[in-house]
């Protein structure tokens, strides 16, 4: 008869000498012939075989492994030391009082210590029951400790039970302890003697005594609950690229590949094996071999880490485990305090892949589940919250109208799509006249916002902002069109360098396919009434509003507005002719759309094209193409198929058959000179018109009276000078060419410096942050190269000039210190556009030299005039070569204003009603209503 | 990596090792290469690197050297005359970084870009400059 509870060792009812002669004759058979004996516990079977499998010899005891001072090492690292006193004071005095012994084994089953009865300490001794012995499964064969690890359970096991004929004398009970902070088996439990030991008080005995060891620990471990558990963690992942590894002597950066092996040992505390490695981490060819070698040199770090398996002999503790500690035990805001990132965000291994999804997933689920905002809200300005619309939506229904943060919960749903993908926060394309993120909305839009949340659409469903699509393929004649080739590019982001989509990689193929598209949606959509098409504008406008952002509302709006009030015209030649000029779409049009602010350079073109009734093809940039194609979905049923076409891919392969093709009518471009003149070349082939944007240098002009008086004015001045910094200075207009008068440039550029160091610099999608990242690494090199040539010329570095380091989960980033230099026009950081937060100052002595200084430059696009002498700054704004002076304001972009470049900046406009004429065909009717013959024939 | 060797005259541009490894590979694929050198938005102040012949030189662009890649012919590199004015007194040299997207320019879809380092002439190598030639109107 057997025991109901399989890891008690002794049925009741059996008599000792019963359960023994047959445990003795089961153990022979097995031993000779393999036979399993239904007497013997079916977990001691197993544990049987599995010594048999590990080689154990079953006349002999377990290798020593451990010499003294290893020994004593080992001992004093270990957490089970901080619980020696309870375990004597529990076990020991008494088992030397009964004569039992009593060991404690780390979690490789090596003992460390044994204490007890001194006579049966010499006797077990002889099958090297010793300190320092493997007492494991795979070393020791079957006996209690190495089948309470191997199983992670109290077990006892009596004295046939045993697999090795040394120990087969002894009974021994054992439970395994756990650290009660990690749950990571630490060790066992063991108390050895006679047959005492197999009754079931004795495993009552240990498993009471692991309890409270565990309990104890809960106090003498490191204690990741509190504020304090930093210096227990020995490994950072969390939002690390790579794992910061704290040792004596300093911390370590880990490589990538070492930080994934130390983070999967510390994960797997039983051990690993080199295969399930290879596995955990996705190796290809020759893997194994580079799996140990890796470890090898892992060892250099973990000393404790011991092969077949691959297993630390002491827990390593990470940040993970403090969160994953922290989130079992409710502590909500505590783990998100540690939550510093995505686990080693850059690696790519499945097991780690697994596991900061799987810890992300757990974060956001236990923030979602507790009831209080401020977490979430402290969650939602993480990088992996900003664009989850769903914590966002969680904020705002957890706020009180009246609240501090609801502006900012208003500001970030309106806004959230317009950020994601974009390489920067478009949220900072300002209102007029506002530098700092404007983020109260009027009343009426918080009601409406909160209207709005309840028609969001569910993710994947159309018209759903909630999710990108893990992939992305041309949109073409209304249904999306994966590429002639095949092939799609990754599109990371920049926030974390993680690829959140991909999307397709098109070809002169796909172009054409466009083009078939639009030419076939053309002429219906050109011979639509204007108040169709006002309408249908108006509803994109509806639908940007009720998930978007409000600035790219306005310029659909108004040319749905202009189109609605354009006339054609009609000129009396003489009594009886009359020419009648009519407005004609052109047909089909390209656009190529840059990256700097993807979804408004792509409305500015898109919503005048529309209007005058056009199909379009448009390219967004390769860098840039998500949000994009985000808008799309989100008013692709509002427009006729066919009549917006995206060809996604790079310049070169999708951007030049589209710019080279024959089959469009017009090219609109925003980008570079060089690129430029090659549109227009292409053009000239085909006889075409185009706008181009190409950028600028601008002037922003500082009259002497801005500073007769530290007023207001003044304040606005300063603010506009720091206007260098907006959008990190990746804005076409960028003023970054200061003008100063002589007379005041000392105690102004001291004030301006000033304004300058109080930019905020921090994560782009923190609407307290006024400087964010740069776009990419390219960005910040070709800045830091300017940098380089800046000092060369001479030019004096007032503030910054340096890469920026910050802290955190932003330790990576493409972060510029926004830099001021003081020169002189003819340095080339005067004359190229630096893309970067940087100002170039230099002093004029007059208007004349004012103007000569502003006007030396290849560019035209943008300028900036400060003064309160309204006829100084509108004659300088008239003599100002280019095509939009701002007149004491900076970077402000109403649809109504007419925006594009003098000389080397391009050609056309962009925004108000003249740009309907940049996508129209004028036709005249030349007509005569007299009956009467000219008389010429 | 030298260019053209002039002899007795100092050089205008220069390309990195990678540079030129990356500018071999790109011939292979695409046939004998030029650069012209951008300015303005973006992409701007990025050398743009063409099929030979694609982008149309004319007398409003100068030739600031031929770069030897170790291909049967060099590389020409080209910026507009006007732009010149502001660069003349500094030395280039072309390199490449990791980044992507760069007009039509035939690097981007590789992941990386090229990108002008500059320096400023010495006095002894200002003193040795060839006069640059215009494209042909």
């Amino acid at each position: 008869m057997r025991s109901s509870n399989p890891w008690l060792a002794w049925p009741p009812g059996t008599d000792r000498s019963t359960l023994d002669g047959r445990l003795r004759r089961a153990h022979e058979a097995f031993l000779t012939s393999g036979r399993a004996s239904p007497h013997v516990r079916p977990l001691v079977l197993d544990s049987w075989r599995r010594s048999l499998t590990s080689g154990v010899d079953s006349d002999d005891g377990p290798p020593v492994e451990l010499g003294d001072a290893e020994l004593r090492a080992h001992r004093d690292a270990h957490p089970l030391a901080a619980a020696m006193p309870l375990i004597r004071r529990l076990l020991v005095e008494y088992a030397t009082d009964v004569g039992l012994v009593v060991a404690v084994s780390d979690s490789s089953g090596r003992l460390l210590w044994v204490e007890g009865d001194r006579a049966l300490r010499e006797r077990a001794a002889r099958m090297h029951f010793v300190e320092g012995a493997s007492w494991d499964e795979a070393h020791a064969g079957t006996n209690a400790p190495g089948v309470a690890l191997a199983l992670d359970h109290p077990v006892q096991v009596f004295a046939g039970e045993h697999f090795s004929r040394v120990v087969q004398p002894w009974s021994c009970s054992a439970a395994p302890v756990h650290s009660p902070l990690t749950g990571q088996l630490l060790g066992a439990i063991d108390v050895t003697g006679g047959d005492d030991v197999a009754a079931p008080s004795a495993l009552a005995l240990v498993r009471a005594a692991a309890s409270a060891v565990e309990l104890e620990l809960r106090h003498a471990l490191p204690d990741l609950s509190g504020q304090a558990y930093g210096r227990h963690v020995r490994l950072r992942v969390l939002g690390q690229l790579r794992g910061l590894f704290r040792q004596e002597g300093g911390d370590v950066r880990l490589s990538l590949r070492h930080s994934e092996l130390a983070l999967l040992l510390s994960m797997r505390p039983r051990g690993v094996s080199g295969d399930e490695l290879v596995i955990a981490l996705h190796e290809s060819e020759g893997s194994a071999v580079s799996v140990r070698v890796e470890m090898s040199r892992l060892r250099r770090v973990l000393p404790d880490l011991s092969s077949r398996p691959y297993r630390l002999a002491s827990p390593l503790v990470t940040d993970v485990h403090v969160v994953q500690e922290r989130l079992a035990n409710g502590d909500v805001v505590g783990a998100l305090s540690v939550y510093a990132g995505p686990v080693l965000p850059r690696s790519d291994a499945p097991a780690v892949v697994a596991l900061r999804e799987d810890l992300r997933a757990h974060m956001r689920a236990a923030l979602m589940a507790q009831p209080e905002l401020a977490p979430l809200l402290a969650y939602g300005r993480m990088a992996e919250g900003q664009d989850d619309v769903e914590v966002w939506e969680a904020c705002l229904r957890r706020s009180r109208p009246g609240a501090a943060a609801r502006p900012e919960i208003v500001a970030r749903l309106g806004r959230w799509t317009w950020s994601t993908g974009c390489r920067r926060a478009e949220t900072s394309l300002l209102p007029p006249g506002t530098y700092r993120r404007a983020t109260t909305p009027p009343p009426a839009a918080l009601a409406h916002r909160e209207d709005a949340m309840s028609v969001y659409a569910p993710p994947g469903q159309p018209g759903s902002p909630v999710e990108y699509k893990p992939r992305y393929d041309h949109w073409i004649g209304g249904d999306y069109v994966a590429p002639a080739k095949g092939q799609y590019f990754e599109d990371p982001s920049p926030v974390t360098g993680q690829t959140f989509t991909e999307v397709a990689r098109g070809t002169a193929e796909d172009v054409e396919r466009a083009l078939d598209a639009a030419h076939a949606a053309a002429p219906a959509w050109g011979k639509t009434s204007v108040a169709v098409r006002a309408d249908i504008l108006n509803k994109i406008a509806d639908r940007i509003e009720a998930n978007l952002e409000k600035l790219a509302v306005d310029h659909f709006r108004y040319f749905a507005g202009v189109l609605r009030a354009q006339e054609g015209s009609i000129s009396v030649v003489d009594e009886d002719t009359i020419a009648y000029h009519f407005h004609e779409p052109l047909g089909v049009v390209g656009q190529i759309i840059p990256w700097n602010f993807p979804m408004l350079m792509a409305t500015w073109k898109l919503a005048p094209a529309l209007a005058a009734g056009n199909a379009v093809v448009l390219k967004p940039a390769e860098q840039t193409p998500a949000s994009i194609l985000l808008l799309n979905e989100l008013i692709a049923d509002l427009l006729p198929a066919g009549v917006l076409n995206i060809v996604n891919g790079f310049g070169v392969e999708a951007g030049k058959p589209l710019a080279s093709s024959n089959r469009v009518r017009k090219i609109a471009f925003t980008g570079e000179t060089t690129t430029g003149r090659l549109i227009m070349q292409y053009a000239s082939q085909n006889i075409i018109p185009v706008t181009l944007e190409l950028g600028g240098k601008s002037p922003n002009i500082f009259f002497e009276d801005v500073a007769r008086a530290r007023d207001d004015f003044y304040d606005k001045a300063l603010e506009g000078f720091t206007m260098f910094a907006f959008n990190q200075g990746e804005v076409c207009t960028c003023p970054s060419r200061a003008l100063i008068q002589s007379s005041i440039v000392d105690s102004f550029l001291a004030d301006a410096t000033e304004r300058t160091k109080a930019a905020t610099q921090g994560n782009p999608l923190d609407t307290e942050t006024m400087v964010g990242a740069q776009a990419s690494n390219d960005q910040v090199e070709k800045i830091l190269s300017y940098f380089e040539i800046g000092r060369a010329e001479g030019a004096r570095v007032v503030v910054g000039g340096e890469r920026a380091h910050l802290d955190g989960d932003l330790a990576g980033g493409y972060f510029v210190t926004p830099t001021i230099f003081e020169g002189d026009n003819s340095m080339r950081i005067f004359q190229e556009e630096i893309f970067g937060p940087v100002v170039s100052v230099a002093r004029f002595d007059d208007f004349d030299d004012a103007i000569k200084i502003a006007n030396d430059t290849l560019y035209g696009l943008g300028a900036g005039v400060w003064s309160r002498d309204l006829n100084t700054a509108y004659r300088a704004g008239r003599a100002i070569e280019a095509g939009r002076v701002w007149t004491n304001c900076y970077h402000a972009y109403p649809a109504h204003a007419a925006f594009g470049g003098y000389k080397g900046s391009g050609v056309g406009r962009e925004n108000h009603k003249m740009m309907l004429d940049h996508y129209q065909q004028t036709k005249n009717l030349l007509v005569s209503y007299s009956p009467q013959k000219l008389g010429y024939f | 990596m030298a260019v053209t060797p002039e002899s007795g005259t100092a050089q205008r541009v220069d390309v990195t090792p990678e540079a030129a490894r990356l500018l071999r590979r790109l011939r292979a694929e695409h046939g004998p290469l030029m650069f012209h050198q951008s300015g303005g938005c973006c992409d701007g102040s990025s050398p743009m690197c063409y099929p030979h012949g694609e982008f149309l030189i004319g007398g409003a662009d100068v030739h600031l050297g031929d770069l030897d890649i170790g291909a049967d012919e060099p590389v020409d590199v080209w910026m507009s005359k006007a732009q010149f004015g502001y660069w003349s007194h500094t030395h280039l040299t072309i390199d490449v970084v990791p980044g992507r997207g760069a007009g039509f320019s035939l690097e981007a879809p590789t992941g990386q870009r090229f990108l002008i380092r500059s320096r400023l002439f010495t006095d002894e190598e200002a003193e040795a400059l060839p006069p640059v030639q215009g494209g042909l109107n």
